[in-house]
């Protein structure tokens, strides 16, 4: 079946991309060693800690050696920074970027397939400038400075949002590490507001650019679409034209627009990096960013095959629905 | 003849999307301040080396227009020399990721079969990771400097233009143009540089013109991270990042940079858009 | 507007603008259509009849489509001066037949879920909320099934349950151009606008669609606009006929008198252009396609005719009354 030839495909992508993260990490300058062990250290010392962290091994038995711990322990390597297993920083972490993309994606979403549309129905009036400008902001816009904007005048000049974090006060009971959901879930009111309006900030900036290229996207099908015959035919039954647009016109445009979204997710990913750092967002991208600079590599290899794998799925969820929403593909195949 | 007719024509169809005219002019006035950095800013020497304790964090006056930075450093001069920085970034990426991704690109559509299967898994595996952080990477393990993170940002960004090359030489593969040339006994090299390539132009240059832009995004993202560009280089991320410091009341240090590097990427777009119209050709 | 008179249009004048300049689509177009009878339109392609048409249906495109001058009364009411609301009312009385099967069905949605759209719409009194609260509402699906089971049983086709749950791709052209018809008799029109139904199909399919159409349209006793480019056709299903030559119209005839006998220049090029069984050279009409950037001010057939004189071009000849039924505008009868 077609999603599991994707599957397995995707799994060829992930043993090549995490071949090359590794050896690509490796070869990494400066002795990361020495750094953890400090200037005070013994050639001794240097020399029984990479022996024990198997680092005076050949290439690929440390690759054999990585690959093992993956799928028999569940390691990532231990991270030079932290102190302790990559892949718990992961868990621990993970939950937090997953939620604030989320956030960003439902922003994007909610306010660019409406603006898309609109400004496909009215085009050249007030409402498609406005989306357009948004557009092109969108993708033009640096996010770190972006995010510094936002932080200065939201956080601080008008003081609505707060500077940096994710909840001042308890974090909600742990279910999914996902502070809104889990607030909501244990009807912790507190919990959820001081989430909420922790995340906006953050999730404003990280939808920007998510929001420009899905509304250019739906504006432009929509476009397309809405010159084609069914569009004529439906209006000469003289259904609404609110209903027209948003059912029958924006399913056929939305296809691409769903491809689109898919491959934006992962450059939100990159984009998180900045966003994280900023408002000091306790995710994974953050931690790459952290790790990246500090030379560990464990932390970096890490990041990179969580998000590499976070891609595949992706893909293929995108895949799925993508017959769901277009009967012809689906029939095509059987 | 014709050729030319075209070319007026495409410029008549671009003069009429206003915002690309815009672009165009915000881009050769940026073109202009690069090369000319050295002779037109008031301060030259502040890209370097120098520090003004006695005039620092100064706010936009007559004396400093943009105002000064935290080691007494004019603004608008480094935002000057970052533009040229930026811009020669962005030369930089292209010149040395089109071709190669474009040769690529258009090998593995040409002779199909084990060539296309190694290059496009290559390039799948390349796409997996979004360059921002791909390139992080990169630099990180070559050592961060400047010359590091435009090595890296080229590093990744083959893989955009070998697909594009790809999917547009596959299509022109089919054309009839191309089955009489080779039947008529023509040779690979002919073929493919001589009858294809020259059709696949204009996507291209689109993409290269609006990848312009996003690659300065990276680079400057890179540099305020601290993975490229260090101190005292003027580079614009790095002077936001700098200048985050002095933040909230010290604003113009770190707003006109970032504001430069919105107007950069901004024309680089608005003048992408409009050489669509100007080709006049489906992006696929 | 004479009494039975359904449809009246007066001196209709519309302008397109494009890229490349303002295209003078129609020129003082007249068209009437009485109470049960099937009114033909005929013409080269691009003469204006499909803009007519939609003028007719209200779904003319109305940003580069510009309604210079004229009166297009439905029942009574100028469809140019009302409202938007009102002309969506009117648009129930229409039945819209459009030409080609292949792009006029909404890929997206199967045939059932269209032809229950369509009768719920029609049951909500034209309100969006009404709609939506009885498209919920499983008596009025049931309703609306069984209507679309009897639209289908109408239009000839076997096994309409089965085809309820088709989508268009899995139909053939013959098939979807029955549902087409299905749907445009929905509600019970009292007038049929056909688009040349029949161009996109193969001629044996062409014969049963032609004869579908002839038998809904004398079963109710609806009136028709038949459009179409071939006078054979027009022969059978048209009781009057409208030759239209660039935007204007040249002659109107009762149609077996128009044929056997034409009048303006133009209509007999065309009606000699017809192939012969006979073995005798068919004549094309000499000279170019019309230009609608710079139309003559006068006749706008004269740059081709051969019987024109000076005074063609100068001044644009009305359509009038040469004989008992027979319209011509041509400076050759008065």
């Amino acid at each position: 079946m077609y999603l599991v030839k994707r599957f397995f495909y995707g799994i060829f992508v992930l043993i090549g991309l995490s071949i090359l993260m590794f050896c690509l990490v490796r070869v990494m300058p400066g002795d990361p060693v020495r750094l953890v062990l400090g200037p005070r250290a013994t050639e001794e010392d240097v020399e029984k800690l990479k022996h024990q962290m198997g680092l005076d091994r050949p290439i690929y038995v440390q690759y054999a050696q990585y690959v093992e711990g993956i799928f028999l322990r569940g390691e990532l390597g231990m991270s030079l920074v932290e102190h302790r297993d990559v892949s718990k920083i992961v868990a621990e972490k993970l939950p937090a970027t997953i939620e604030l993309i989320m956030v960003s994606v439902f922003i994007a979403i909610v306010v660019a397939i409406p603006l898309g549309v609109l400004a496909a129905t009215h085009r050249n009036g007030p409402i498609d400038y406005l989306g357009r400008l948004l557009a092109l902001s969108g993708v033009s816009l640096p996010q770190f400075w972006v995010a510094l904007v936002v932080q200065l005048i939201l956080g601080y000049f008008l003081a609505l949002l707060p500077l940096t974090g994710r909840i001042t006060g308890p974090p909600p009971f742990h279910i999914t590490g996902l502070f809104l959901l889990d607030s909501l879930l244990t009807f912790n009111l507190k919990a959820f507001t001081h989430s909420l309006v922790h995340i906006l900030g953050p999730a404003m900036v990280l939808s920007l650019s998510p929001l420009a290229n899905v509304t250019r996207l739906v504006r432009a099908s929509m476009i397309d679409e809405l010159s084609k015959d069914y569009a004529l035919v439906s209006r000469a039954t003289g259904i609404s034209d609110i209903l027209i647009n948003y059912k029958y016109v924006l399913r056929n445009a939305f296809s691409a627009a769903l491809t689109m979204i898919g491959f934006l997710i992962p450059l939100m990913i990159g984009s998180a990096f900045v966003v994280e750092t900023v408002f000091a967002w306790p995710g994974i991208a953050r931690f790459g960013a952290d790790s990246i600079i500090n030379n560990d590599f464990n932390g970096v290899v890490g990041v990179a095959l969580v998000i590499g794998i976070a891609f595949v799925l992706i893909n293929i969820i995108v895949d799925a629905l993508y017959a769901v929403l277009d009967p012809r593909i689906r029939l095509e195949r059987s | 003849m014709l050729a030319r007719s075209n070319f007026l024509r495409g410029c008549i169809r671009f003069s009429y999307n206003r915002p690309a005219v815009v672009g165009f002019v915000l881009l050769v006035f940026m073109l202009i301040v690069a090369v000319f950095a050295p002779l037109i800013a008031p301060y030259p020497e502040d890209a370097g080396l120098v520090v003004r304790f006695s005039d620092k964090l100064t706010p936009p006056n007559p004396k400093y227009l943009l105002g000064t930075d935290g080691l007494g450093r004019d603004v608008l001069s480094r935002i000057m020399f970052g533009i040229r920085i930026s811009l020669s970034l962005a030369g930089i990426v292209l010149i040395i990721s089109v071709p190669i991704g474009v040769l690529l690109g258009i090998c593995a559509a040409y002779f199909r079969g084990g060539i296309e299967q190694i290059i496009m898994r290559i390039t799948d595996v390349f796409s997996a990771i979004p360059p921002i952080v791909f390139a992080l990477v990169i630099s990180a393990v070559l050592k961060p400097s400047l010359q590091h993170s435009i090595l890296a940002i080229a590093f990744v960004w083959w893989r955009g233009f070998c697909r594009l090359a790809y999917g547009e030489a596959l299509s022109i593969k089919q054309e009839d143009y191309i089955t009489v040339s080779r039947s008529i006994g023509a040779s690979h090299f002919h073929l493919m540089f001589k009858e294809i390539l020259p059709n696949m132009l204009s996507p291209i240059i689109v993409k290269a013109t609006l990848d312009a832009g996003y690659a300065i995004l990276i680079g400057t993202a890179i540099s305020f991270l601290g993975v490229g560009a260090s101190p005292p280089t003027p580079e614009l991320g790095v002077m936001v990042a700098h200048a985050r410091h002095y933040l909230p009341s010290c604003w113009w240090s770190s707003l006109f940079p970032g504001l430069s590097i919105f107007v950069i990427v901004l024309s680089f777009n608005l003048f992408g858009d409009g050489l669509r119209d100007f080709f006049g050709v489906e992006i696929r | 507007m004479k009494h039975g008179e359904i449809v009246t249009i007066r001196d209709l004048t519309i302008h397109l603008t494009t890229i490349d300049g303002i295209l003078k689509v129609l020129d003082g177009v007249h068209l009437d259509i009485r109470e049960g009878e099937i009114v033909g339109l005929v013409g080269e392609t691009g003469c204006g009849k499909s803009i007519t048409a939609k003028t007719l249906l209200g779904i003319l495109p109305r940003p580069p489509a510009q309604i210079m001058n004229g009166e297009v009364y439905f029942f009574g009411r100028d469809l140019l001066v009302l409202s938007k609301k009102q002309r969506e009312e009117m648009k129930h009385r229409i039945g819209y037949i459009p030409q080609d099967p292949m792009t006029s069905l909404n890929p997206v949605f199967n045939v059932g879920q269209v032809l229950v759209d369509n009768l719920i719409w029609r049951m909500s009194n034209m309100n969006l909320l009404i709609y939506l609260y009885k498209r919920r509402s499983k008596r009025m699906r049931e309703i609306a099934e069984a209507g679309a089971l009897e639209l289908l049983h109408k239009v000839h086709i076997p096994n309409p349950r089965a085809i309820l749950g088709k989508y268009p791709v899995e139909l053939s052209g013959g098939m979807r151009q029955r549902v087409l018809i299905a749907m445009a008799l929905v509600g019970n029109p009292a007038l049929l606008v056909a688009d040349e139904p029949t161009t996109a199909l193969d001629v044996t399919i062409q014969k049963v669609i032609l004869e579908l159409l002839l038998e809904k349209i004398t079963e109710v006793k609806l009136s028709g606009l038949y459009i179409t480019h071939d006078l054979g056709v027009a022969r059978l299903i048209c009781n009057r006929t409208y030759v239209m030559y660039a935007g204007t119209v040249v002659e109107l005839a009762e149609t077996r008198g128009l044929l056997d006998n034409p009048l303006h220049p133009y209509t007999r090029g065309l009606v000699n252009s017809i192939p012969k069984l006979s073995g005798v050279r068919y004549e094309g009409i000499p000279g170019n396609v019309p230009d609608y950037f710079n139309p003559p001010k006068g006749c706008r057939f004269y740059p081709r005719c051969d019987k024109r004189w000076d005074d063609c071009e100068k001044e644009r000849p009305l359509l009038r009354e040469v004989q008992e039924g027979r319209f011509v505008a041509c400076k050759l009868f008065g």
